[in-house]
């Protein structure tokens, strides 16, 4: 057949793949574009094989009765036996003969697509459907029956898809929700359960979207996904997670996540209560300033060495909260590992403030208990001792007064009953005093200007300075004061003053020197005699004890040293001596400037 | 040699005055030593060795002294090769009625009793110095 036509010549030019046809679908001419469009170049056009194209029209043959434009798709092997699919848009073109002009075009890539789409949305289980809102009528896809548990060719009706809804909140708010998608073009999305054809409960993860035409909702469109076992699962975890929570809430241990490779730090909840701080705006660089210095030293050594070791660790440290209070937490830390290679530390903190407090506590009372009763040991033996030794004098004076005694002798005894009845009312004073002590209060102390307290002491025992012939040298300067209790202060001193002069050596004018420094917090006092000394390798720790006597002459108590400890260490100082026999002592006293 | 001496060591005056008008009133055939001090006891008594003027039949030894106490008297005593423990008869003659002195008294083999002051007449007649 050879029919020439004015388009003829126009379509072997045209630039678009375009073939004229018969109604038998036979080919009369086609453009150099469809040579180039079945992969033929224009140089070897004599060589092209049309049959290929014959081939793709004949699939065309028996619908080529239309009078009207029609679309159809083709899929065809290419010669490397690959996949092709072509559209082909037939136009009839009726001259002299009825003619059809068919324009090809490639669709693979959007047929292979939606191929992989819709096999993704199997694999996925995504249901779609489509409500028409004008024609009233509901379609669901495949899958969407699959899901909802009805055979592919089951007619859904609107009312069946309502009805799936689980009753209750369920289907209350998937109306709810629908009503505003058609109303107010509102999109839903929401997980929600529902029934199956089988009576089988399921959550499904539902999306709407409306459809609008001038503002009003023509058609919803949506679909929906199977998610029961993920939601079931997640629910679980939810409920275990809640539960931990709740747990972990209740203990005060608060959990860290640290990113080593991002020096990211997490925390939960619990963190910023232990640290007392804002979630807002939290810096962890910022919030570790609140962890005492030395132990943020160790603590930071203890990471360093776990990260090098990728073991675990252990630490405790202090921390100051927003009231000023310190708190104790403890911490212990695990290092997480990729392929060897340390990325994550997660750890624990725990607060341990009331435990450490109540160990102190019973550490405090313990001390107290000891203290106590190393007291109530030397109480009683001062009671044996010293109160003893006065009273059976007077017993012993008293009893041999009626015996055969001169005249002279009797009134010896009488002198030496007053005089042991003296040293009895004396040792009960200072008994007395020793229980005193006891009772101080830290809030008792006060500034006190030393210089006047030593000036006091000397005046008050000047006789006695002036009958030993003792010659005191004091450098202080006027202005220190030290904390403490002004009885407590001139009992120290009367009591240094008295012992120095007990105790002098005989052989050699007694020299006293106090000497007075301040440094840093503390007044140190310095107060050295000349005279017999103390063997200190023979009494070392018992000197300050109650019952000790170093020289013992007709006035040692063996009470004043351990008076004047108790009262220095009752105003948070401390004593110390130095002495060397025959040569001389010092005690060194270390008072407190401020609380 | 002369066996007839007593040592009464006890650094308290009062005391020392009152206790040796009783003992020498119940044996006034003794001669009485009064010393102040654990060192002075020892060195009397070294020198009475050395002197070959030979032992003091009894030493009352007070605990609580100064410069060496009854203590340490006693370990002084325990240590010294040139004393025969044997020929010693030591009395302790303190105010101290607290158990723990009375127990460390025991364990010297060399102290024979325990007296707690008031010194009674009773006390010199069970010592039995004649």
């Amino acid at each position: 057949m050879n029919i020439t036509t004015p388009q003829t010549s126009l379509i072997q030019k045209s630039t678009v793949p375009v073939a004229l046809i018969d109604k038998q679908a036979n080919l009369i001419e086609y453009s150099q574009a469809l040579a180039v469009f079945f992969e033929c170049s224009e140089e070897n056009n004599e060589t092209f094989d049309n049959s290929i194209i014959d081939n793709v029209l004949n699939t065309i043959k028996p619908i080529l009765k239309s009078k009207q434009h029609f679309e159809e798709e083709i899929k065809i092997f290419t010669e490397d036996n690959k996949e092709r699919w072509i559209k082909l848009n037939v136009y009839p073109y009726f001259g002299k003969a009825k003619l059809y002009q068919v324009f090809f075009s490639d669709i693979t890539l959007q047929k292979t697509e939606s191929y992989l789409a819709a096999q993704a949305h199997q694999l996925a289980k995504v249901g779609s459907w489509n409500m028409n809102l004008l024609t009233d009528t509901l379609i669901w896809s495949k899958v969407a029956k699959e899901i909802y548990g009805y055979p592919e060719d089951y007619p859904i009706t609107i009312n069946e898809a309502i009805e799936s809804c689980k009753e209750g909140e369920h289907r209350n708010k998937m109306i709810q929700m629908f009503e505003a998608c058609v109303e107010k073009g509102i999109d839903y999305d929401l997980e929600t359960l529902i029934v199956t054809a089988t009576g089988e409960e399921k959550w499904i993860h539902k999306i709407g979207k409306a459809v609008q035409v001038n503002g009003k909702t023509i058609a919803v469109r949506g679909a929906f996904q199977d998610i029961d076992k993920f939601k079931r699962q997640r629910n679980e975890f939810d409920k275990l997670n809640e539960r931990m929570r709740i747990a972990v809430d209740r203990t005060n241990i608060g959990v860290w996540d640290y990113d080593i490779i991002n020096d990211k730090m997490i925390w939960d909840r619990n963190m910023f209560n232990l640290f007392d701080i804002k979630e807002e705006g939290f810096d962890f660089k910022v919030a570790v300033k609140n962890i005492f210095p030395e132990d943020l030293n160790v603590l930071n050594k203890k990471i360093a060495e776990s990260i090098k070791n990728l073991t675990s660790f252990e630490a405790e440290f202090r921390v100051i909260d927003r009231k000023n209070a310190v708190m104790h937490l403890k911490c212990k830390g695990k290092v997480l590992c990729k392929e060897s290679k340390p990325y994550r530390i997660v750890g624990v903190n725990i607060d341990v403030t009331a435990e450490k407090n109540k160990n102190q506590k019973m550490q405090e009372l313990l001390e107290v208990t000891e203290n106590q009763n190393q007291r109530l040991l030397n109480f009683a033996y001062i009671v044996s001792h010293n109160l003893r030794s006065s009273s059976s004098n007077i017993s012993m004076l008293a009893s041999m007064l009626n015996s055969k005694l001169s005249k002279s002798e009797q009134e010896d005894f009488i002198e030496m009953i007053k005089v042991s009845s003296d040293n009895l009312n004396e040792t009960i004073t200072q008994l007395n005093e020793v229980v005193k002590i006891q009772t101080t209060k830290v809030s008792e102390l006060q500034p006190i200007f030393l210089k006047e307290i030593i000036d006091k002491a000397i005046q008050s025992i000047s006789a006695l300075i002036l009958d030993a012939n003792a010659e005191i040298n004091i450098a202080i300067d006027d202005k220190i004061k030290v904390y403490g209790i002004k009885p407590y202060m001139n009992s120290i001193f009367f009591n240094l003053l008295t012992n120095s002069i007990k105790y002098k050596c005989d052989k050699r004018k007694l020299m006293i020197a106090i000497n007075v420094v301040s440094q840093d917090d503390d007044i140190i006092v310095s107060f050295s005699d000349n005279g017999l000394g103390i063997d200190l390798e023979k009494h070392g720790n018992k000197i300050f004890g109650m019952n000790k006597t170093f020289h013992k002459n007709k006035d040692a108590r063996g009470i004043g040293l351990f008076i004047t400890k108790t009262h220095v260490e009752a105003m948070k100082g401390e004593i110390s001596v130095t002495s060397q026999v025959d040569k001389g002592t010092t005690f060194q006293l270390n008072l407190k400037q401020n609380i | 040699m002369n066996s007839e001496n007593v040592f009464l060591v006890d650094d308290d005056f009062i005391f020392k005055t009152a206790a040796l008008i009783l003992l020498k009133r119940a044996h006034p055939e003794c001669d009485f030593l009064y010393l102040k001090n654990g060192l002075e006891a020892y060195n009397k008594l070294k020198s009475l060795i050395e002197s070959n003027e030979g032992f003091p039949k009894l030493i009352l030894l007070d605990i609580n002294m100064p410069v060496m106490n009854g203590w340490e008297f006693l370990d002084a005593l325990k240590e010294c090769t040139c004393l025969d423990d044997k020929n010693l008869n030591v009395h302790m003659l303190t105010s101290s009625i607290a158990d723990e002195d009375i127990d460390r008294a025991k364990e010297y083999d060399f102290v024979k009793g325990y007296i707690t002051k008031p010194f009674t007449q009773e006390d010199i007649s069970n010592l039995r110095i004649a």
